[in-house]
């Protein structure tokens, strides 16, 4: 079993094959929050939407004339436009061609890169919080590996390493926060979050999570696994099957959370870090 | 002057500071997800004909209706997307009420992008013109009281609301 996954490992995840296919995974996660915002154009960004950029200005009304100039013609009603389209094309050119080099690569992950970070300033910083603040941080890994092999240098194991830490310190940093909270530990959190009214979840989480016994006993063993899980994340580094098996939990967590909160770019965002931890676990094993 | 040109500076920086934010959050995000339900934001309102005459408090239906989910969302889920990015508006309303002083909240955008949200909803419902908005963490079955209530906004007219530029 461990050989069969050695050698799908090898075939994935050494860094120059591994990165493709983060770029590939990514830029999913790109297109559809891209298509998501496109879709919600009006209720969003219109003038009477949520965020209307004459309002939103006035954030940035005591910075320097140039300044303000620059976001206006970039958050503006067209400047944006252009913006979320030129995202959609770098995104579109990153799943297509993940392995191009030169120019066209460089152009490629940079856009997307500055698109993505123009788009979270439109939305003041946060318009999906964390998993759009992951896929901006494996855009600009993406980013500065395919400038550095513009310029003769390699970068791509500094990239996949990047990605992978990057993952590893959200579960880290969310197991942490969640052992230090009362309701996680006394197994609570779980049904807390399910009945709350701004979590959205359906009715039949509500039902399972309401039953005396079942509701709590299902309540917490999976609030007990889903922190233990978190907090052993490093150990998927310690061999290419603990990491598989640790992906493989990952893509049901985060299915799990689309099912029951409705985050759907959470699953593309993270998936598309699961390449470079496999490629470090492979590393690591060798 | 000396102390005008340094209010400036300092607006400036606080701007300049704003926009650094914006783009440092959107690189580093805090990982603390989904820690505790009870200290989860929830946006009220309630609305009358004037402000002596306003309804009970009633839940922002933007940030707690949520759709319907089918499996094809994993690939397209506009609809609740939207209403996770009024949700995290609420949440910085919130930060603004907890870090900053009441009157830089109350002349915030963040204040004016959610009295224009509240405004529509009010006006959607058939209610008005007069309306309050108040900010609290979620109380659950029980009813609120001052120590949940994170900020509470004086009483407001819907067509001020939805003017506001």
């Amino acid at each position: 079993m461990d050989s069969v996954l050695a050698s799908l490992a090898s075939a994935l995840t050494s860094p120059s094959t591994a990165l493709p296919w983060v770029a590939r995974l990514v830029a999913v996660a790109v297109l559809v929050a891209s298509f998501e915002l496109v879709v919600a154009w009006s209720r969003m960004v219109g003038d009477d939407g949520l965020l209307p950029w004459a309002l939103v200005r006035r954030d940035h009304e005591r910075l320097a004339p140039a300044v303000r100039a620059l976001l206006d013609l970039l958050l503006g009603a067209r400047g944006f436009v252009v913006v979320v389209v030129a995202r959609v094309f770098a995104a579109v050119a990153l799943l297509v061609s993940p392995e191009r080099a030169g120019v066209a690569a460089v152009v490629a992950a940079v856009v997307a890169l500055f698109t993505s970070v123009v788009v979270s300033v439109r939305f003041r910083g946060r318009e999906n919080g964390a998993s759009d603040a992951l896929t901006n941080l494996v855009l600009l890994a993406l980013a500065v590996a395919a400038v550095a092999r513009a310029l003769g240098v390699d970068v791509d194991g500094g990239a996949v390493v990047f990605v992978a830490a990057q993952a590893l310190l959200s579960y880290v940093a969310a197991g942490i926060a969640k052992l230090r909270s009362p309701s996680w530990r006394r197994g609570r959190a779980l049904a807390a979050f399910v009945a709350a009214a701004r979590f959205g979840a359906p009715a039949w989480a509500k039902r399972t999570l309401e039953r005396r016994v079942i509701g709590a006993v299902v309540g917490a063993v999976v609030g007990f696994v889903v922190v233990a899980w978190e907090l052993a994340s490093p150990l998927a580094l310690t061999s290419t099957t603990a990491c598989f098996a640790f992906c493989a939990a990952g893509l049901v967590f985060h299915l799990a959370n689309f099912a029951v909160f409705g985050l759907n770019r959470f699953v593309f965002a993270w998936l598309a870090t699961y390449p470079a931890l496999l490629a470090c676990a492979a590393s690591l094993s060798r | 002057m000396t102390s005008r040109a340094d209010a400036g500076g300092g607006e400036r920086r606080a701007a300049a500071r704003a926009l650094i934010d914006a783009v440092v959050g959107a690189l580093a995000p805090a990982w603390s997800l989904f820690v505790s339900a009870a200290a989860v934001p929830l946006l009220q309102w309630r609305a009358g004909r004037s402000a002596d005459a306003l309804g009970p408090w009633r839940a922002a239906l933007a940030m707690t209706r949520a759709a319907p989910r089918y499996p094809w969302h994993l690939l397209h889920n506009a609809d609740e997307n939207a209403r996770l990015a009024t949700c995290s508006l609420v949440d910085r309303l919130a930060d603004d009420a907890q870090r900053l002083d009441a009157d830089d909240v109350a002349q915030g955008v963040t204040l004016a992008l959610v009295r224009r949200l509240v405004a529509r909803e009010v006006a959607d419902a058939g209610l008005g013109p007069a309306f309050q908005l108040r900010v609290v963490v979620d109380a659950d079955e029980r009813a609120v009281d001052d120590d949940d209530t994170l900020l509470l906004a004086p009483v407001d007219d819907v067509d001020a609301a939805l003017a506001a530029r």
